[in-house]
């Protein structure tokens, strides 16, 4: 106990007030205490020398106690982040296929025509996916800086219902902003590359002859 | 220069009477020879296989029997890749209607099959447009979008364009379809022009007044050929032509 209490002095030092709860044990059932550790403390050394110390008192790092405690919603949050990853990518692969299949629909007589007057499949599939991609990219560069501003609000709204009242986003700055881009636009790369392959099946003259 | 070989092309398609998988054939065993400086003319009634013709000529639409030998190159054995490059370098198209990209101004339709043809610097490309547009008479529309000049204006153009890489032959499917008589005159004059000075020529029309321009006239019915006109270069070439049409 006095060990504890001098734990806590030492830590709550900024705040003398907290030093002067009364530890009486009949008044209380448990006593939580958060402990900081210093810049460069192992975490499990440091819970091992404690549990030595205080045989009494349970000893849990954080993160086991958050994985204890929040595990549920832990759990469900991996889950909806994997399925919304799924879900962007699948999102990017059909928006990317729906775009190309407009430009081809508007402008079959212009690819048509191209393709009559010497342009190779190749360049009129180089031409459409470096628009595509230019577009696609540009998108991609406003969705990630929104999800990352906004999608805050937006998520803590969504998982009011699972019992997390405040959600704070840890935004990890390689995954969110350079990680996840790159995937979706390597997506979107395939997407072109495999979607524009049927320019090889365009029929010239019948797109052109009326 | 172009040897068509017995050629013939049929497509299946299902039969608009019973639910059954037909085979049409829209060319049978075509032969004909197109010489260096020549100019064909193609006629025949709508829908007899005119532009079936000239497309496979031009490696464009495929057949299913028969060759086609380019400057003693089968094209009928080419992969898709080397027929845009034979249709880049050494063949120019003019279409019905004109066919120009409308995001691009008059001139750089024009020079685009150059651009895209990298054999020579852009500014060569450029000077030869200029010249080109000189000689059709459309100098100063350059600029223009290709919505602002006529139908004759833009089909000049459109020699223009297929003459950008000094090609060795030039198709034209109904060049003057959608004209008017005057322009269509002009555009003639430039056809007649340019044959003087050795192009070879290949057009399909339905108009008379082109075809008497042409040296020799093929006439196509049913996807067969009904007669082959060789023209003579006299004064009544005109009553010559319209006495052939008459009986073939
Ligand atoms: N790919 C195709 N499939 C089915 N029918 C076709 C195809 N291409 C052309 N045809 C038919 O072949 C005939 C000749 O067409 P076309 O060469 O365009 O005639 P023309 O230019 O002489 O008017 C037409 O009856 C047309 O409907
Ligand atoms: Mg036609």
């Amino acid at each position: 106990m006095k060990l504890l209490l001098n734990l806590v002095r030492k830590d709550f030092n900024r705040n003398p007030a907290k030093a002067a709860i009364d530890f009486n044990n009949d008044d209380v059932e448990v006593y939580i205490l958060y402990l900081s550790l210093a810049e460069g403390v192992d975490l499990d050394l440091k819970t091992n020398e404690l549990r030595g110390v205080l045989p009494d008192i349970k000893v849990t790092p954080v993160p086991s106690f958050i994985a204890q405690t929040l595990g549920g919603i832990v759990d469900n949050l991996t889950r909806v982040e994997a399925a919304a990853m799924a879900i962007a990518l699948l999102l990017s692969a059909l928006v990317t296929v729906m775009f190309l299949k407009l430009v081809m629909a508007r402008e079959h007589r212009d690819i048509a025509m191209k393709k009559a007057i010497g342009f190779t499949n190749r360049d009129i599939r180089i031409q459409l996916g470096i628009r595509l991609l230019v577009i696609q990219g540009l998108g991609i560069l406003i969705g990630t800086v929104l999800a990352n501003t906004l999608g805050e609000g937006i998520f803590s709204l969504m998982l009011s219902s699972m019992g997390a009242t405040r959600m704070t986003l840890l935004i990890q700055p390689l995954k969110a902003y350079l990680i996840c881009p790159a995937i979706q636009l390597l997506v979107v790369t395939i997407t072109v590359i495999g979607g524009a392959r049927v320019v090889k099946h365009y029929h010239i003259k019948e797109q052109i002859v009326e | 220069m172009i040897k068509v070989e017995q050629i013939s092309k049929s497509v299946k398609g299902n039969s608009p009477v019973a639910n059954v998988a037909i085979e049409t054939s829209i060319l049978k065993e075509i032969s004909f020879e197109i010489d260096r400086g020549d100019f064909v003319a193609v006629m025949g009634p709508s829908g007899s296989g005119k532009s079936t013709l000239l497309y496979s000529v031009s490696g464009m639409d495929q057949i299913t029997a028969g060759r086609i030998v380019f400057d003693g190159v089968n094209l009928t054995e080419m992969n898709e890749e080397s027929l845009a490059e034979l249709r880049l370098n050494k063949m120019g198209f003019v279409f019905q209607n004109a066919q120009m990209l409308k995001n691009l101004s008059l001139f750089d339709n024009l020079i685009l099959p150059g651009l895209v043809a990298k054999k020579e610097k852009p500014q060569v490309i450029r000077n030869r447009a200029q010249d080109l547009m000189k000689r059709m008479d459309i100098d100063g529309l350059g600029g223009r979008d290709i919505r602002e000049v006529s139908g004759g204006q833009l089909q000049r153009a459109s020699i223009c364009r297929a003459m950008i890489n000094n090609p060795e032959v030039l198709f034209l499917d109904e060049p003057t379809g959608a004209l008017n008589s005057a322009a269509t005159d002009q555009v003639l004059n430039i056809l007649a022009a340019l044959n003087d000075e050795g192009m070879t020529i290949m057009t399909v029309t339905h108009d008379p007044r082109v075809a008497v321009r042409a040296k020799k006239v093929i006439y196509l019915r049913d996807g067969e050929i009904a007669g082959e006109k060789e023209l003579s270069t006299g004064p009544n070439r005109e009553q010559e032509l319209d006495d052939w049409l008459k009986c073939v």
